[in-house]
């Protein structure tokens, strides 16, 4: 089931919380709606859900309008950072809630309820768990079980709002991987909510960047990281350092000095600039040309050492990444610094 | 001569950390207290247990114990023929239907209706919520003879509604009926007051959940709110029941007292009391106090039940 946002708009009292989003979802694609808190990205995932009522804009299900259809009506599976469990009923009755709900004519019959109940306990790997309560499982089988409680009534597009948020770094890491995979085998359309850039760079199909209510890039996890397209993103994204630069006739300066961007495309503007630079892209050599400036500061992490640069005629501090095992330069020392990729953003 | 490693006098450096005869090993040892801590009592970093709990157990032998102890004291030198006689009377007997009934049916009269106003008071916002929310009190705050005046004065066959009541056949005061009322009346902040702050905490995610699944309202109010409501529910139904039982300053006056047909067991100990039937008095008082103890008790197995099935998640 393929999704389409146009011009969604909501705002809560006198806040805006959505200005205007359009977003086209294709069937089967596993979507992350990326952003920090307060971006909108849960309101726009519970505008779609149903669980509030957008002030503007229409969004299709499968090219047929849904702006007007209540929760119910709509067949979303929503699964809630805090799992919301119903801990009076057991993982088999929490699962199968939906089927039971149903009116008679369209409710499937006993027998067939608790065979779907054993074929998705199977699923979320928890066969046998049906007659335990929910405080007797783990934070990650709570979420699991969260899931195949949504995926229960067949919905035609699943919701996940923050699922992994409220579970520690490891399980975390495993669920992913899990839902990854589980992704591919069941092949829902899915949006899912995220914080975590990391959870939704190595998850997601493709990564909506969101910001203040509005989208600020969506692409694939390459796209947004390799070539954010505001300074926002960048930002956001992966490390980096914002350089004050100045175009002159084309061409950053930082300084009197000019830096040289190899892939850079040519600058159809002059004046006061922003340049982004991640640490990975800052290249050093002891001669040469470059953009030169004088090692302030150390410092190992893990399998990697940060260098710090200051470059010549500013007081911006420019960082490399290098290998641990490559022999470092001492506090002071002159370098030359090759800048292989940046983003340059007037303003 | 010494023998070595054995009595010869230990240097520290003889020592691995750890070992015993390190000062740092035998230190919690020492201070480990040696006084009366009950095998039950697990160490915690929390002190003052022991104190609180002799507390306790003081206060609540003195304050609650003590008194029915004496009761069931006096009640068991009357012999049990004799105990049984009285208890059997058909007045006291009628008493104590009528005081057990209309408790039990205006505590459960008041659970749909209690459970109604806590609703709108916790979920809605509607100009007077605090006024209304503040009146719920009223029926704790008021002495409840004034209660009972007032309940007697509307419901009287003279009143505002008792000769409404009348024009259609009906009479209210003076009738268990009338009991019953009083007993709504004074039950109502029970219910309210328990189940409101529960209410209150109530995850809205899981009516969400439940609406995403596609439950409708009614279906998600019944099968998700009130089995969380439950307990508290319970909790207030057993307070507004035992209130009920014991109630009499508002139930004398709108019972009209006859005999039979709207006496309360309450003020058939006093009658007995007036008339210095002393064993009489206690006697219903003590068969009184079983079957509200045995209630009560009844009521959090069934909690303590559910708590342990469900837990807290």
């Amino acid at each position: 089931m393929e999704l389409d946002i146009r011009n969604l708009t909501k705002t809560f009292g006198s806040t805006a919380a959505l200005h205007g989003v359009d977003l086209k979802v294709a069937s089967g694609e596993l979507l992350a709606l990326l952003g920090p808190s307060g971006s909108g990205k849960t309101t726009l995932l519970r505008c779609v859900a149903g669980l509030e009522i957008p002030s503007g804009g229409q969004i299709l299900f499968g090219g047929e309008d849904a702006s007007f259809k209540s929760v119910q009506e709509r067949q979303i599976g929503f699964v809630f950072q805090h799992y919301a469990l119903f801990k009076h009923l057991t993982i088999a009755d929490n699962i199968s809630y939906g089927l039971r709900v149903r009116p008679r004519r369209t409710r499937p019959s006993a027998a067939a309820i608790s065979d779907k109940v054993e074929e998705l306990l199977a699923l979320i790997q928890l066969s046998g768990y049906g007659g335990r309560y929910p405080s007797q499982l783990s934070g990650g089988q709570r979420q699991r079980v969260a899931l195949a409680r949504a995926l229960a009534v067949e919905p035609r597009v699943l919701l996940l709002d923050e699922p992994f948020g409220a579970l520690d770094a490891k399980v975390r890491r495993e669920l992913r991987l899990w839902l990854r995979e589980f992704h591919d085998r069941t092949g829902h359309t899915t949006l899912f909510v995220t914080h975590d850039q990391e959870e939704a760079l190595d998850l997601a199909d493709r990564v909506v960047v969101m910001s203040n209510g509005k989208i600020e890039q969506e692409g694939t996890p390459e796209d947004v990281y390799d070539r954010p397209a505001t300074p926002f993103v960048f930002d956001f994204i992966g490390e980096s350092v914002r350089l004050d630069v100045r175009v002159d006739r084309g061409r950053p300066f930082v300084g009197q000095q000019e830096v040289s961007i190899p892939k850079l495309p040519p600058l159809l503007f002059d004046g006061p600039a922003k340049l982004y630079v991640r640490p990975e892209h800052v290249a050093f050599r002891r001669d040469g040309d470059g953009l030169w400036a004088t090692v302030v500061s150390l410092h190992r992490s893990g399998s990697s050492r940060r260098i710090g640069f200051r470059a010549d005629g500013t007081e911006a501090v420019i960082e490399a990444l290098t290998p641990a095992d490559r022999e470092p330069p001492r506090i002071g020392d002159r370098a030359a610094l090759e800048i292989r990729a940046a983003g340059l953003f007037s303003g | 001569m010494t023998l070595p490693g054995f009595l010869s006098p230990l240097s520290e450096q003889d020592l691995a950390p750890g070992e015993p005869g390190d000062p740092a090993r035998q230190l919690p040892l020492k201070a480990r207290p040696m006084t009366l801590t009950a095998p039950f009592v697990k160490p915690s970093v929390l002190p003052g247990f022991r104190l609180t709990i002799i507390f306790t157990l003081l206060y609540l032998t003195a304050i609650v114990l003590l008194p029915l102890g004496a009761l069931l004291f006096r009640a068991s030198s009357l012999g049990v023929s004799e105990l049984f006689a009285l208890a059997f009377d058909s007045r006291t007997l009628s008493a104590l239907e009528l005081s057990f009934l209309t408790s039990f049916a205006a505590a459960a009269f008041n659970v749909p209706f209690g459970l109604l106003i806590a609703w709108v008071l916790v979920r809605y916002d509607f100009p007077g919520r605090r006024f209304f929310d503040a009146i719920i009190d009223l029926p704790f705050a008021l002495p409840t003879a004034v209660a009972g005046i007032a309940l007697t004065a509307l419901y009287a066959p003279k009143g505002w509604i008792g000769s409404v009541a009348a024009v259609f056949g009906f009479k209210i005061a003076f009738t268990p009926l009338g009991v019953f009322l009083a007993l709504v009346f004074v039950g109502l902040p029970f219910i309210v007051r328990t189940v409101q702050p529960v209410l209150a905490e109530v995850d809205r995610e899981l009516e969400e959940a439940a609406a995403t699944l596609g439950a409708g309202r009614l279906r998600t109010v019944a099968s998700v709110v009130l089995p969380v409501l439950s307990p508290a529910i319970l909790t207030g139904f057993a307070l507004a029941f035992a209130r009920a039982v014991g109630e009499y300053g508002s139930v004398i006056f709108i019972a009209g007292n006859i005999p039979y047909v709207s006496e309360i067991a309450p003020l058939l100990i006093v009658i007995k009391l007036e008339e210095f039937d002393y064993a009489g008095a206690t006697a219903v008082a003590a068969i009184m106090l079983t079957i509200s103890f045995g209630t009560l008790l009844l009521i959090n197995l069934i909690q303590a039940r559910a708590r342990a099935r469900y837990g807290h998640v």
